[in-house]
């Protein structure tokens, strides 16, 4: 059953075979999880949205159409991605990347991880900045590195339109940084 | 900021959130098919109770059409047939024949009359 593709999984789940459900699970749980994590910028944000998004799986799964021709993966992307914009609606404005994954609770830390995580926090700032379709575009080609066209898939629009979402998504992150690498220099000479 | 530094900075956040998952976050999500609320929204009680509750407003709408019709087959079964209701009035009918009838005869005495 390992070398099953997701879709004839998915029909397995559907008549409740839980072993099935097991190997999906073990198959796209880290790969989506990091993908709500870049999306929401908040780790148990994204563990709730994971939790939710398998209960959908196991619930819809029943329903499955093998004619569909709709890849599992493009089909759960867009839940994730539908609840990770839930999730950012409802949530408060005072979530921030350093508090979600701890960046200064984990102790002294060698200079080159502390660098990667304050780097890492400032593309999530960045990214959290960009309008929603800039920023899903990046994080599903640059991230979780998709091809254009399932990235398209996953957006319901066109590959020329990923395209354009893309440059425009890469000049505006390169834009943000650099305003902040000026305000940061500025309060250090400051 | 150049191409280079901004390719350099997304691999950087794409490592730094690629953590495996918590052996806690697994269980839950394994153990889905278990949880109480997923089972019995599926194939418990509730399920059957959802049955019926969607049931309800249909039963009942076709129950009231079904009396609305019982109710109009009725109360026309029960109206009179149109000469019951209104027997003709022979008197009245043969009356006013009459009056035509007497007029005519008259007016025609008249004519005669005059001639």
């Amino acid at each position: 059953m390992e070398d099953l593709p997701d879709e004839p999984l998915m029909i397995r789940i559907g008549d409740g075979d839980t072993t099935a459900y097991k190997m999906l699970v073990d198959r796209h749980l880290q790969p989506f999880l990091a993908f709500a994590t870049r999306v929401t910028g908040d780790r148990s944000e994204a563990e709730d949205v994971m939790q939710e998004a398998f209960v959908r799986v196991w619930k819809t799964a029943g329903r499955w159409d093998m004619n569909r021709n709709t890849r599992f993966t493009t089909w759960f992307y867009r839940v994730v991605m539908n609840l990770c914009i839930d999730v950012k609606r409802k949530r408060k404005p005072t979530s921030d990347f350093d508090e979600a994954f701890d960046v200064q609770s984990e102790g002294p830390l060698p200079d080159d991880m502390l660098r990667d995580k304050q780097k890492a926090a400032h593309i999530s700032a960045a990214l959290s900045q960009l309008p929603e379709r800039q920023r899903m575009a990046v994080t599903l080609c640059y991230l979780q590195e998709l091809g254009n066209r399932q990235a398209a898939d996953i957006l319901e629009v066109s590959v020329g339109a990923v395209e354009s979402l893309l440059v425009r998504g890469r000049t505006r992150l390169a834009e943000i940084l650099a305003e902040e690498k000026d305000e940061l220099l500025k309060e250090s000479v400051g | 900021m150049s191409d280079k530094r901004l390719d350099h900075y997304l691999e950087v956040f794409r490592v730094e959130t690629n953590i495996e998952p918590s052996r806690a976050l697994m269980d839950k999500i394994i153990g889905i098919p278990q949880s109480e609320c997923v089972r019995s929204e599926q194939t418990g009680f509730f399920n059957l109770w959802r049955f019926f509750d969607g049931l309800v407003p249909r039963a009942l709408g076709w129950a009231l059409t079904g009396c609305l019709g019982l109710y109009l087959g009725l109360s026309s079964g029960n109206q009179p047939q149109q000469d019951q209701a209104f027997p003709l009035d022979e008197n009245y009918y043969i009356y006013g024949q009459v009056q035509v009838l007497l007029s005519e005869e008259l007016a025609l005495e008249d004519e005669e009359g005059d001639k």
